[in-house]
Order: structure tokens, then C-alpha cells, then sequence
């Protein structure tokens, strides 16, 4: 800076402002118990529970998850069943739910958790029926200056019951191991360089190789959420967000086509159909795949997750957007367990030959 | 619960207003009052009476005598009886006006049951600007009226030989002498004061107890300013019932309303921005100005359109007989103005400009500042004088303001917003008879929020483009006025007229362009949402005087909104009445009904304004509003004092009903707004009392403001987020002389409410394992990591407000026409860091921590202004 007393005071002329610390209201809030998680037919049981942190002067982020969360899931055709309580993850704050048992299409479930010094909360879970849907064509497009993934997506709808369907695409991480076997001796690729090397040479000499391939999810690697469009006008996205912003779920009731069938349309931003390990996780060789679910769930999960999905958190916090309140399904507590019939399909991004 | 309201306004009426009638303050004329001299000349005992008591006293010198040596006896009495020994001898009485004392001629007899019309136009003698507002009065009769926006007057008085006075603030008044009968056709100019010897007079006050409050250059003279400006916006938030949005801006919370709620006029032509540099100063150029009269009650019929305030706003109209201009330059704007004859006596122009500087000096003192914003605007008018009868204006204002922010990692990332406005009218304004007046508008407004995004799009190889996100709400509106006043006689003062206007919205598009320009829509020809609309409205009201003592204005508009796709009309009464038990003293009651077809989602929290102005469609209904209020006005103990009650229910308010922008929604904006019920009431006590060359003022606000959405909280009610329970404006001007003045403001405003969580508690996604888009791990209370659980909309406050300004113009006069005046100031003088907006974080403990965000503190000022 040239002249530095002539830029403060121009400074000072255009900010001249500060922070400061205000008090948080004194509430004594009460805790209450958190549920999150959706039961998906066919698959074991996995929840999550933690306990909520009243705003109010004197709270810590901090704070433990208890460990003494008990969970009782309950339906009419089985017996009671106490979930399984596995190490607390600090860093999602919550506690992992389990059981072996297999959750069923159609099946009503009520959960109810207890914790020492907290409210019982509880919650009824309608698993919907199943349905079907298909992939009418893929394409690869423009969107808006975004290069997509774009799906027709067919569903079926089941008549004469409301339904909800949501479409999402992760991608998922996975370690990738290709077997091969020459002259009856396996080999192992990419890990070991002296296989690799034989692979290489093999292919350089016209030789056709066969490899098998062995896909396993990275532990501690997350899925990673993609930005998904859609132009339906007939999906909830449009009506509180617009055909150009990205969202994480696509969100659509059979309120115009109950029983019949819908063409969907969603595009999947392709910026991520691509490994990079230097900003996912460096140091590895990874390669990965895109997972779509098309899931049909219950209607106060599809209710909660309309709430989360014009969610944003600053809201009602000094912007022109109102607060918006989102309606779990945990009585006494907060939350949502959403009851889950999915189809999944994927999408290879990546040359896995080697 | 509209019942419940109903109640309580009849209950205002009929409780307060006869408790109001019966009472009575000090009349100024009994003031006690010990003269320090008991010989001397008239002038040396007005002098002696003004130091001592501070009264105001009015009177032409072709009346009285003030040079008449006189002697009075010793001791204490009553002002009145006093001036009576002092003006012996001259025909002459004391008469007490609006808390000031007027010395008239006696009362000449009358010709009984037989009058006339009396009209004229008031004009600044030398320029011929027209004065707005001036007082025109009969003083045997106490009867009179005030200039209108084209400085004309009508009044109906007896036959007979009579006098008028016309006085106008810092104006030398004068008095016209009218023959015995016939109609009569009076102009006359008045000298300033700044052209001629200091003297010392006081006009009456020019606002009308209850209905409206007029500012006038000489006002605004007189208040803290900001950027070296004095700005018409901050003039009026120190009324009573007015009160800022975040503290430093210059918008207007009008009784609970919105600022989309307030009519704001620019010489008849609506204005649909009036924010400069991010609501720190206001369109309205001082240079430029000559009056704002400001209505937030008892509306008058011919104003429609806005539920809660309207701030009419007259340019000058340039000087018709001599060339002159000025300018002004302060720390982070300039401004410059030209006027004169281009026809001398005919036809006159004025040019001003302003422009904010600070963009252009920043690089040289190299400031690495990623963001970069100006504001200009101009005004430009001519005026042609076609003959006594006919005059005719042309106007014009553009103006702009600029934002930009640049990356500082060296990308090509940038965001840019501007905020224009031009507007433009053409007028023609016509004396068809001494009891007929005429006035032609037609106008034209085109308001235009833009703002672009530069983006760097990547693809699967690595390679980036570019590509811009372009998104812009406008309104492009023109519409013809036409408005009579006719005076068929000494009671009745009827005013008509109808306008029709034609508006084009688009509330919201939204374009994405590809890095060659040409545009990527990813929506086949669904981009925007356009609408065009025409609206009709038609009013009438009469002034009708009762006897001596009461006023009476009954009058009706009519409007009606219609588009292809809806019809909707509104039907609004008017009613104003005023009983003067003296002529000191005003007990005034209104009940208006007030409509709005256009609604403001408008961003007040962040200090940019994000304004998206919308209209009622099929599914959005207009905003309708019943406002009553109930008041007094009068002198106690030397000083004018008011007080009004009033209770306001609108109907069709409208908030966001989600989390996100509206930009976000270029299709279906529709959906993403509720519709509610709001409701204020409240009291406001003003005074303002002068001493020698000190003014003292205050106004009070005590209030309650309701909104209430079926899907919003429940649907239960909740505070407004400007619920502020008490608003105190304190000011202190000192001005001994024409050659210096200072001022200090003091404001407290009670804090704003605004909404907290009650409870957070782990993102769904996350402990779905599923993370955003590039992320591979979780920050505390990022976005991802937390959901707030809000229990009650706008349930906690943020900390009262409250600052001092203060402020100083050291004013040399060289000749009749130069003029050089410097002014200092200072913004918020102790520091106070008020609050404009928080944020919910995470602190070094790890606990919760709410931020508090302050903008302004110690901000000075220095100004040069020049007038030649």
C-alpha cells in the first residue's frame, strides 16, 4: 500500500464495523433423544441415535453421545427386538443402531429409544410395498453449462395408495482388485508390481487376458453426494427450487399418476464420473462407481425430507428467508427413520482394465 | 380475531377522541412573560419577547409598525396583553396559529353570505421556482390554505376589502390587498432571506396535524447527516411512527409496514428503488429537492398504491430568471447541479448529477479490495411557462448503483448486481378558472435488479470453461393522471381524478450463457415468468369546513387490477376529521382503506438490497390495509406538542414460505410465497419547542407489530421482525446566526426480534453416510453437519440500538448569490456497535456462539457545498 494512513481511514470510512459476542438466551432447553436412519426392505437393520443440543448459554458442541441409548423395535409379527448399540462415532455424534434381522416390504415397525435422564421417544415406521421402474434411456448432455448425466426413469406405481418416490445419485469409492490367472498361477493386480508388470507385457504381445474384478468400499471413505436436476415439473424440486439448481434428492409424489406409470427426468452432474486422487484420498489407487437409488417411502420421511431438502441453516438468522421448520417422526424426540422399498442401479465411471 | 381488532378501533374512537376534544393546552398568548425593557421600539420589545420565551412571531412589515418607539409598565403579564400595550395605537391584533403568534391587521366587516374565489401562484422572487406549501391566510377570519405542488392557491373568502398574508419558512412574508368583490387572480413572489438582511421570522408550522408532515430544504438543513448529504430518508425517520430498518440504512419502516409498503413519488412518478450505495444515502438529491410531504395516516384520496406511508417527493423546477448552480463534494460522493432561464421568464431547465467517488480512489492508494461499487444518478427538468394559466414540465431521472465482487485467488470468478432506475414524466398544469385547476400527468418508471455470475465450469478431463449465470427482476410501468380541483364555494375544496397505468412485470428470470455468450437454457422457453397488468383507479374527496372549528374530508378511491388471468378491485373510504376547540389546538381522528397490488420481498438483514418487486396474480391476492388513528395537536408550555394513537391491519402481507432465494425459482415463485395477516398499533408523542437559537425536538414511538401465516409458525402469530416496542428520537439544533448552525441526534430503537433454533441435532445425510459433493470429512456446524429445529418464529432480540450524531455547516455569504458552506459531522459518535446482523457459530471452547455483525461506527464526515 502506497499510503497506508490515507487507506486505513478510507477503510474505516467504508467498513467501520466489528463483531461481537451476543448473549444466547438462558433456556435450560431440554435434550431430547435423536433418531435418524431409514429402515430399507431387505437389509438389516442400521439406525443412528444421538441426543439434541438445546441452544442456550453454556452449551458445548462438544458433547457426549450417550452411550446407554437403548433402542426396542417392535412389529406386529415379531417379537421385540433390542437393537444392537455399537461404538459412538464422535464425529457424527450419534450412536450406530443395529440387527441382523431383515426389514420386510409392507411391514409396519414402532421403535421406541430410552436413555437415562431423557424422554422416551418413539416412532412408527410403514416399510412401502415394492415397486417397479425402469431406465428408459441414458444420455449425455448439457445442462445449463453443466455436463449430465441425463436418465428417463419409468416408474410403476402401485394403485389405489399414495406413494413417494425419491432419486438420488452417490458416488461410492471402492478399492479395486483385478485377478487373472496365466498358465494356472494366479496374479494380482494393481498391487504387485512384478504381476503388473507380467499383465503389461502380456497385453503389449496381443495376448487376451481375462480379469476378474473384486470391488470393495473404502472404509472411512464416504459416499459422496453428486448434484442432481431435474426439470419435472411434476417433482416437488421444481415447485420450491427451480429446474437449474442442484438438489440432493429429487422428490415426487404419484398425485398425478396414481397407479399408472411416470417418466422421470433427472441429470447427474458428471464433474464427479471421474477418479482424482488428489482430492479425494490421496496416496491411493482408487477407482469408483456411481450409485442411483430409486426409493418409494413413507409419507412423513417424505415429508421430512422436503423439509431438509429446502433446508439451509442461516435461515431466519439475518436473511430474507423465512426459518423452515422440519417435521420428524420421532415423538418426543427429533429426527427422522424413514421406511424404505429401493431399487438401485449403478454407473461405472473409469477404465478398470489395467 | 379481526373482530377483536374491530373492537379495539371502535374502542380508539370512542374512548379516545372525546377525552382528546376535551382537552386544552396553554394558548401562547397567555403565556407569562416580564419584559426586560420598558422602553424601546416595537422591534426591541419583539426581540426581548422572542429571547425570553421562545415564541415565534409572524407579522409583515407593511402591518406593523415595528420601528414606533413605545414604553410599557413594569412587571409580569400575560403575552397577549403585553403585545397589546406594545402595538397601541396600530390596527393591529395578536392571533395564535399552529403554536406561533401572528400579528394581523384588525378584522374588517363583511359582506355577508356573498364570496368569492381567490387564486394565485407563490413564487420565489428571482428564481420564480414556485413555493410549495406556503401559507396563505386570512387572518380576520382565521381562514386559509396552502400552496399546492405547483405553488398554487384557492381560497374562498367573503367580499369585502380584505388582506391576506403569505408567508413561506425562510421567506420574508408579505400580505395582499384584495379589492371589494369579484374573483381574483393573485401571484406574487416572495424574497428569501438569503437575499436580503437577516431578519428574523418565523412561518407557521407547515405539516397539517395528522394527516401530513412537510420537510423542506430548510429542514433537512438542520439534521445529522451521513456521507455529507442531507438525506430526505433520514429526515423522516426521526418522526414519530418511522423508524430505520437496520440501523444506518436510509429506508423507512412505516408503522409496522414493510418498506415495499411506502409510496414513494418523485414529482408524481413512482419510484421503485430509492436506496443509493446499499441503503446508506437515497435516490433523493437535496440539490434537487423543494419539498417532501409525507403521509402516513389520514391518506388523502388522490394517493393509492401503498398501504403505509406515502413520501411524495417535488423536484425544483429550475430558476427562470438567472443562471446559478452549485455542488457539493464530500468524503465518498459529489454532486453538482446547473439551473436557469433558458427562456428568461418562460422557460427554465435544471441538471443535477451525483456520484459516488470512492471506486476510483481506492486503486490509488492501492487497496486490495475484492469488491468494487459506485452509484450515480441524474436529475434533469424543464419547465415551460406557456402563459399565466399554462405551465408545462418535463422530467427525468436516471440512476444507477453498482456492485462487483472479484476473486482474490486470481480466478475469473466475479459477481455483479446493479440497481437501476430511470423515470420520466411529462406534466401539464392548468389554471381553467379561478374555482378550477387542472393537472396532466403522464409518467413512466422502469426499475431493474441484475445480477451475473461469472463461473468456471469443469469437465470429466480437467478443462474448464467459462460460463455466466444471469438472473434479473424488473418493472417497466407508464401511466397517465389526471386531477381536478374544483372550489365551488367558502366550505368546499373537492378534489377528482382517475389514472390509468400499464406495467410490465418480470419478477424473475434466469439465464445461463456459455462462455461465448450465447445462452445454455436448460428450459426450453420457461426461463421466466412474465406479467402485464393494467390498473385503474378513480378518486374524489372534498374539504369541507364546518363552521369555524371543524374539518371535515370525506373522500373515495376506487381501484381496480386486472390481467388476463384476474380481476381485482378494491373499494377505499377515506375519512379525516379535524375540531380546532382553539385555534391553537387540533383533536384530529382518521380512518383510511388502503390497497397494494405490488408486493416487495425485500432483504433488509445483509445491507444489500436483494429487492424482488412482485405482483398480485391469480394466487397472490393485493394487500389491503385498515388503519385508524385518533390525535392531538396543540402548544404546551411554549412548545408544539402531538399525539396520536392509531391501530393498522393489513391483509395479504407476504413472506418467503422456504429456505431459499427467490432467484432460485424463476418458474414457480409463486410458490415460495405465503400470504399472512399483519397488525400494528401503538402511540407517538412529539414536541418540539424553540429557545432563542436553540430547537429542541423530540418523538417517541410506542409500539406492537404482528404477522401472522397459516403455514409459517405454526400458524400462530408471531412478532414482526421491526416489532420494536420503543423508538426516541432526541434532536438539539443551535443555529445563532444564518452563518452557523450544529445538530445532535440521539436514537434508541428497541432491538429487532429475529429467529433462533431452540435445538440442533445431527444431519440426516451424514450419519447416512453420505457427505456433499467434494467433501471427505465433517467441520462442526458446517452446513452439513447440524439441523436446527426452530421452535418459534422471531422469538429472541437482538440488543437495543441506539447511537449519537452529530453535525455542524459553517455557512459564508458573498453577494445575493454565493453561497459556500462546509459541514462536518460525525455518525454514531460514541461507537456504539449496533447490530445489523448474527450468526450462529462455533467458538474456540467449543460451545455455541451467537455473532453479532456491526457496520458504521465513528464514521465522520466533511462536506464542501457551493451555491452561486
Amino acid at each position: 500500500m502506497r499510503n497506508p494512513v490515507a487507506g486505513v481511514v478510507v477503510a474505516s470510512l467504508v467498513l467501520g464495523g466489528c463483531t461481537k459476542e451476543l448473549p444466547l438466551p438462558s433456556l435450560d432447553g431440554e435434550k431430547r433423544i435423536v433418531l435418524l436412519g431409514e429402515l430399507v426392505a431387505g437389509d438389516t437393520v442400521s439406525l443412528r441415535g444421538s441426543v439434541s443440543l438445546p441452544v442456550s448459554k453454556g452449551t458445548s458442541l462438544q458433547s457426549e453421545v450417550p452411550g446407554d441409548l437403548a433402542l426396542v423395535m417392535t412389529s406386529p409379527t415379531e417379537p421385540p427386538l433390542l437393537l444392537a448399540a455399537g461404538e459412538p462415532d464422535f464425529s457424527l455424534k450419534t450412536v450406530p443402531l443395529s440387527a441382523p434381522q431383515p426389514v420386510g416390504a409392507g411391514s409396519v415397525y414402532t421403535l421406541r429409544a430410552s436413555s437415562s435422564g431423557l424422554r422416551d421417544a418413539t416412532a412408527t415406521v410403514r416399510i412401502p410395498q415394492p415397486f417397479e421402474m425402469t431406465v428408459v434411456d441414458t444420455a449425455t448432455v448439457r445442462y445449463g453449462g453443466t455436463r449430465a448425466l441425463r436418465m428417463t426413469i419409468r416408474i410403476h406405481d402401485r394403485p389405489g395408495e399414495k406413494n413417494f418416490y425419491t432419486f438420488e445419485a452417490v458416488r461410492q469409492l471402492l478399492d479395486v482388485k483385478g485377478r487373472f490367472e496365466w498358465q494356472g498361477l494366479p496374479y494380482t493386480l494393481p498391487d504387485n508390481p512384478d504381476d503388473l508388470a507380467l499383465y503389461d507385457s502380456l497385453r503389449n504381445a496381443g495376448v487376451s487376458v481375462h480379469v476378474d474384478y473384486d470391488t470393495m468400499p473404502q472404509p472411512g471413505a464416504y459416499l459422496q453426494r453428486l448434484n442432481t436436476y431435474t426439470d419435472d415439473g411434476a417433482t416437488e424440486n421444481v415447485k420450491i427450487s427451480s429446474a437449474v439448481s442442484p438438489v440432493r434428492r429429487v422428490l415426487l409424489t404419484d398425485e398425478s399418476f396414481d397407479g399408472g406409470t411416470h417418466d422421470l427426468r433427472v441429470y447427474v452432474d458428471k464433474t464427479y464420473f471421474v477418479m482424482n486422487e488428489t482430492n479425494d484420498l490421496p496416496g491411493q489407487v482408487l477407482k469408483g462407481r456411481i450409485l442411483f437409488w430409486v426409493k418409494s417411502v413413507s409419507e412423513d420421511y417424505f415429508r421430512y425430507l422436503r423439509g431438509y431438502e429446502t433446508f439451509a441453516p442461516i435461515t431466519g438468522i439475518g436473511t430474507l428467508a423465512q426459518p423452515v421448520r422440519i417435521e420428524g417422526n420421532i415423538n418426543g424426540g427429533y429426527g427422522a427413520v424413514g421406511g424404505v422399498y429401493r431399487i438401485p442401479f449403478y454407473y461405472v465411471f473409469d477404465r478398470w482394465s489395467y | 380475531m379481526p373482530g377483536r381488532r374491530t373492537l379495539l378501533l371502535l374502542a380508539c374512537f370512542l374512548v379516545v377522541l372525546p377525552a382528546l376534544s376535551r382537552a386544552q393546552g396553554s394558548a401562547a398568548l397567555q403565556q407569562r412573560y416580564r419584559p426586560g425593557l420598558r422602553r424601546g421600539t416595537v422591534a426591541d420589545f419583539f426581540k426581548d419577547l422572542r429571547r425570553q420565551t421562545g415564541l415565534r412571531l409572524s407579522y409583515a412589515s407593511s402591518v406593523v409598525d415595528s420601528t414606533r418607539p413605545v414604553h410599557v409598565p413594569a412587571g409580569t403579564a400575560d403575552v397577549g396583553a403585553l403585545l397589546e400595550d406594545i402595538l397601541r395605537g396600530q390596527a393591529v391584533e395578536a392571533v395564535e396559529s399552529g403554536g406561533a403568534i401572528l400579528l394581523v391587521p384588525r378584522s374588517a366587516p363583511t359582506t355577508a353570505g356573498r364570496y368569492r374565489i381567490v387564486t394565485g401562484r407563490l413564487r420565489e422572487a428571482g428564481s420564480g421556482e414556485v413555493l410549495i406549501g406556503a401559507a396563505v391566510y386570512d387572518p380576520d377570519l382565521r381562514q386559509g390554505t396552502t400552496t399546492n405542488s405547483y405553488g398554487l392557491y384557492q381560497l374562498a373568502l367573503p367580499e369585502g376589502e380584505r388582506r391576506i398574508c403569505l408567508s413561506y419558512l425562510g421567506f420574508q412574508p408579505d400580505t395582499l390587498w384584495l379589492p371589494a368583490s369579484g374573483n381574483v387572480r393573485r401571484d406574487l413572489d416572495l424574497k428569501s432571506l438569503t437575499t436580503i438582511a437577516e431578519v428574523r421570522v418565523e412561518s407557521k408550522d407547515r405539516s397539517v396535524p395528522g394527516e401530513r408532515t412537510r420537510l423542506t430544504p430548510a429542514d433537512l438543513k438542520t439534521q445529522a447527516q451521513t456521507l455529507g448529504e442531507a438525506d430526505p430518508m433520514r429526515g423522516l425517520q426521526i418522526l414519530p411512527g418511522v423508524q430505520s430498518g437496520v440501523d444506518g440504512s436510509s429506508g423507512v419502516i412505516v408503522r409496522g409496514g414493510d418498506p415495499g409498503q411506502n409510496l414513494h413519488l418523485l414529482d408524481g412518478v413512482p419510484l421503485y428503488y430509492v436506496d443509493h450505495f446499499f441503503g446508506l444515502t437515497s435516490v433523493y438529491n437535496a440539490d434537487a429537492l423543494k419539498a417532501v410531504d409525507f403521509y402516513k395516516g389520514a391518506f388523502p384520496a388522490r394517493y393509492g398504491g401503498r398501504v403505509s406511508s406515502v413520501i411524495d417527493v417535488h423536484g425544483r423546477d429550475g430558476s427562470l430568471q438567472q443562471l446559478g448552480g452549485g455542488g457539493t463534494i464530500g468524503l465518498v460522493k459529489a454532486s453538482a447541479y446547473l439551473e436557469g432561464p433558458i427562456v428568461k421568464d418562460k422557460v427554465s431547465f435544471l441538471v443535477s448529477g451525483r456520484r459516488s467517488w470512492l471506486d476510483g480512489v481506492l486503486p490509488a492508494f492501492n487497496l486490495d479490495f475484492p469488491a468494487t461499487a459506485y452509484f450515480y444518478d441524474v436529475n434533469a427538468k424543464a419547465h415551460w411557462v406557456v402563459n399565466r394559466n399554462h405551465r408545462l414540465y418535463a422530467g427525468f431521472y436516471t440512476g444507477r448503483d453498482y456492485l462487483r465482487f472479484t476473486s482474490t485467488d486470481g480466478s475469473d470468478y466475479y459477481q455483479r448486481v446493479r440497481w437501476n432506475n430511470t423515470v420520466g414524466s411529462l406534466r401539464w398544469n392548468a389554471v381553467l378558472s379561478p374555482r378550477l385547476l387542472l393537472d396532466a400527468t403522464a409518467t413512466y418508471s422502469y426499475f431493474l435488479f441484475d445480477q451475473k455470475d461469472r463461473t468456471e465450469l469443469f469437465d470429466s478431463t480437467g478443462a474448464t470453461s467459462n460460463g455466466f449465470y444471469i438472473g434479473s427482476s424488473s418493472i417497466r410501468d407508464a401511466a397517465l393522471k389526471l386531477q381536478l380541483q374544483w372550489t365551488p364555494g367558502r366550505n368546499h375544496r373537492i378534489q377528482t381524478g382517475i389514472r390509468l397505468a400499464n406495467a410490465d412485470f418480470t419478477p424473475t428470470t434466469l439465464e445461463r450463457l456459455t462462455g461465448d455468450g450465447s445462452i445454455s437454457s436448460p428450459v426450453s422457453g420457461a426461463l421466466s415468468s412474465q406479467f402485464q397488468n393494467t390498473e385503474a383507479s378513480v378518486f374524489a374527496e372534498d374539504a369541507i369546513r364546518l363552521g369555524e372549528r371543524w374539518t371535515v374530508r370525506p373522500g373515495l378511491h376506487v381501484a381496480g387490477w386486472l390481467s388476463g388471468d384476474f380481476r381485482y378491485g378494491s373499494i377505499q373510504p377515506r375519512m379525516y376529521v379535524a375540531y380546532r376547540p382553539v385555534p391553537s389546538q387540533t383533536v384530529y381522528a382518521s380512518v383510511s382503506r388502503m390497497g397494494q397490488f405490488l408486493h416487495l420481498l425485500s432483504n433488509n438483514g445483509s445491507g444489500l438490497s436483494n429487492d424482488f418487486w412482485v405482483p398480485s396474480t391469480a394466487r397472490i391476492r393485493p394487500e389491503q390495509s385498515w388503519q385508524g388513528s385518533v390525535g392531538w395537536s396543540g402548544t404546551v408550555r411554549k412548545a408544539l406538542v402531538g399525539v396520536e394513537a392509531y391501530y393498522k391491519d393489513v391483509d395479504g402481507v407476504i413472506a418467503y414460505n422456504t429456505g431459499r432465494s427467490l432467484f432460485d425459482n424463476s418458474d414457480h415463485w409463486q410458490d415460495k410465497i405465503e400470504q399472512g395477516h399483519g397488525w400494528s398499533y401503538g402511540a407517538e408523542l412529539s414536541a418540539r419547542r424553540d429557545f432563542g437559537p436553540w430547537t429542541a425536538s423530540m418523538a417517541y414511538t410506542l409500539s406492537w407489530n404482528w404477522r401472522q401465516f397459516d403455514n409459517l409458525n405454526g400458524g400462530e402469530k408471531f412478532p414482526y421482525r421491526y416489532d420494536r416496542r420503543h423508538n426516541l428520537n432526541l434532536k438539539l439544533c443551535y443555529a445563532p446566526s444564518r452563518r452557523f448552525d450544529a445538530v445532535v441526534q440521539w436514537m434508541y430503537l428497541s432491538g429487532e426480534a429475529f429467529t433462533l433454533p431452540d435445538q440442533l441435532y445431527p444431519d440426516l445425510d451424514n450419519n447416512l453416510q453420505i457427505v456433499s459433493t467434494g467433501t471427505t470429512s465433517f467441520s462442526p456446524l458446517n452446513p452439513a453437519s447440524y439441523t436446527y429445529n426452530y421452535a418459534a418464529w422471531n422469538a429472541y432480540r437482538l440488543p437495543a440500538t441506539h447511537r449519537l450524531d452529530a453535525g455542524m455547516n459553517f455557512t459564508r455569504y458573498r453577494g445575493a448569490r454565493y453561497m459556500r458552506t462546509w459541514s462536518l459531522g460525525m455518525f454514531n459518535v460514541y461507537g456504539r456497535p449496533n447490530v445489523s446482523w448474527v450468526l450462529l457459530s462455533e467458538n474456540v471452547q467449543g460451545g455455541l456462539s451467537l455473532q453479532g455483525f456491526s457496520l458504521l461506527q465513528f464514521v465522520p464526515y466533511a462536506s464542501l457545498k457551493i451555491r452561486f
